[in-house]
């Protein structure tokens, strides 16, 4: 196991390095540079603010300097928000996104499984259909439109709720459910699926056969063998939660990373950029990295390797 | 024939879903014939106005007909969706068929490129891609082509490593038949089907992360007035004037759910296997 674990952190070293220079030549090569603004600045003071944040240098020193710096724990000042570093920017950040994400999270965990479980068992019926209808337009409704919509009602008609910021409970409510909705669907479409599939095993018609009763068939011996794909969706799909919420965050005015990795595209901020894209793909390769590990742990067949 | 109509056999939705699907397309084609007004006639005596007989969608903030915008709209939203997914096929059908077919070394690097790109959020992925190469029409098809055929590289890799053993693809090779004329007359006809259930799936994802860039302002721009663009608009009126933003996010959604049924039915039709249910 422990080694299974730093054989997979040495091999996404190689991959979070190759990302970042990929994303870093890129942006190096687009025409126009941060500090090109509407007002054309007189020339030395540009060359001083270039020479300060190393911009006359070469691409590959610069990009070295990066590198030497991530690994010592800096990750460059910020170009639009003078005097903050964008370490202090991600801490500021990070954990409202983390928490809007974990928020989302329990939707698909405590809603998604059991409407899939309840698809499942009443398979065919009203009710399956019901559910299974709610989970297409779950799936395909766009994260804007729905939050639009929510905010149309819940705040602005019957005001409920706030329609924007992040200062409590009731703020957090409908962001969540906006980010959560799809993986919800998602998420009950293949609970259905899969215990669907186990339903059909040997070992559930010996179940049956020992005369156990059907509620404990399915939440014992089904439920337990249709996890192994629940499960692998999870670690990818709280990643996509903590990391996806640009627009969300854009919708609500959430001060999370997603909005200010916006904010950042527009004025070109490129370490910030640079930054919450390594953010990203960190949480993406630990994800899966979990997910292999819970494999295991749900079924022992499974070997590392 | 009789296979296609049995797609929609107690189907009603989706057929429902095929006929919403022929009548965008529809309109789109038709819409300079179609539209009441022009996309950018102002009626300087209606200006925000909500719904009513002569304007039947309501009108902005410079008294244009949304109802006229939205149709001029989804020749660009739907366009960007189609384009996007052609340019994404020919990419991820040559590549997976590559890949797959050459095998070995070649492929395992291959595939690691692929794992990279598929890793990353789409969305994340595409902004990057447009703030290269800028985030006019085709900026933004080139960049939503480039983030999805990974997907259809992959699926096509793994239909070229169960066709590639077959039967006839040998007795082809026997024959003395080419690499080139082996993947284009015999391999790629048979995967023919799983490639148009993708297609399904990718055009409305495509028009999804057109939507959703110009929603929140990194995708298209004025004049170029897609439903994202529009639904942009509207956002910022929400409060007082919600039709601008309601009108544009139903046609999106509308549209995204169509094709989406459409796929769910022809997956299933293909592979009967996989009855995951729905609608």
């Amino acid at each position: 196991m422990i080694k299974f674990l730093i054989k997979r952190i040495a091999f996404s070293i190689p991959v979070l390095f190759i990302i970042a220079l990929i994303s870093f030549i890129l942006m190096y090569t687009v025409p126009g540079g941060p500090f090109d603004k509407e007002k054309k600045l007189p020339p030395e003071i540009k060359a001083n603010i270039e020479a300060k944040y190393l911009l006359d240098k070469p691409v590959w020193t610069q990009f070295t300097i990066y590198i030497y710096n991530l690994v010592l724990g800096d990750m460059g000042p910020s170009y639009k928000y003078l005097g903050r570093s964008v370490k202090d920017i991600l801490k500021d950040t990070f954990p409202v996104s983390l928490q809007l994400g974990l928020l989302a999270f329990m939707i698909p965990l405590f809603i998604g499984i059991p409407l899939g479980i309840i698809a499942a068992v009443y398979r065919n019926t009203f009710i399956d259909k019901i559910t299974m209808f709610s989970a297409v337009l779950g799936i395909t409704i766009p994260h804007f439109v729905l939050g639009a919509l929510l905010i149309l009602i819940f705040a602005h008609s019957l005001k409920i709720f706030p329609p924007a910021l992040w200062e409590g409970w009731s703020n957090m409510l409908l962001p969540a459910i906006t980010l959560g909705i799809g993986p919800t669907a998602y998420i009950a479409r293949l609970t259905r699926a899969s215990i669907l599939e186990v339903l059909h095993k040997d070992f559930v018609r010996t179940a049956y056969a020992k005369g156990l009763p059907y509620s404990k068939i399915i939440l014992k011996h089904v439920l337990k063998n249709a996890m192994t794909p629940i499960i692998s969706v999870m670690g990818p799909i709280l990643a996509s939660l903590v990391a996806g919420s640009f627009v969300v965050e854009y919708i609500y005015s959430i001060p999370g990373m997603g909005r200010y990795f916006i904010t950042a595209v527009t004025d070109r901020d490129y370490p910030l950029i640079m930054a919450t894209t390594m953010v990203y793909a960190v949480l993406i390769i630990i994800a899966n990295i979990v997910v292999d590990v819970l494999y295991k742990v749900v079924d022992p067949r499974v070997r590392l390797e | 024939m009789s296979k296609n109509i049995r797609i929609f056999r107690k189907r009603p939705l989706t057929l429902l879903s095929a006929i919403i699907i022929t009548l965008l397309i529809l309109s789109a084609i038709s819409a300079p014939v179609i539209a009441p007004f022009s996309y950018d006639k102002q009626d300087t005596a209606n200006i925000l106005k909500t719904p009513d007989s002569k304007h039947i969608m309501g009108t902005d903030k410079l008294g244009r007909d949304l109802f006229s915008r939205i149709l001029y709209g989804s020749q660009i939203s739907l366009s960007v969706g189609i384009i996007a997914t052609l340019i994404a096929m020919v990419i991820g059908v040559l590549y997976g068929a590559i890949s797959g077919y050459k095998g070995g070394r070649l492929d395992n690097y291959m595939m690691r490129i692929v794992d990279i790109i598929y890793a990353l959020p789409d969305i994340l992925v595409i902004i990057l891609i447009t703030i290269i190469i800028g985030k006019g029409f085709f900026g933004i098809v080139l960049a939503i082509s480039i983030v999805n055929w990974v997907g259809i590289a992959r699926l096509m890799r793994g239909e070229v490593l169960k066709l590639k053993e077959q039967l006839y693809v040998e007795s082809a090779r026997a024959i003395g038949a080419g690499h080139w004329r082996i993947i284009l007359r015999h391999i790629l006809p048979n995967t023919l089907s799983p490639l148009i259930v993708t297609m399904t799936f990718r055009i409305p994802a495509a028009i999804l992360s057109e939507s959703t860039l110009s929603f929140i302002g990194l995708g298209l721009a004025p004049p170029f007035s897609s439903w994202g663009v529009l639904a942009n608009d509207g956002w910022a009126a929400l409060r007082f004037y919600p039709h601008l933003l309601i009108f544009p996010a139903i046609m999106i959604f509308i549209t995204v759910m169509s094709f989406n049924i459409l796929g769910d039915a022809l997956k299933e039709a293909v592979d009967p296997q996989l009855r995951i249910g729905g609608a």
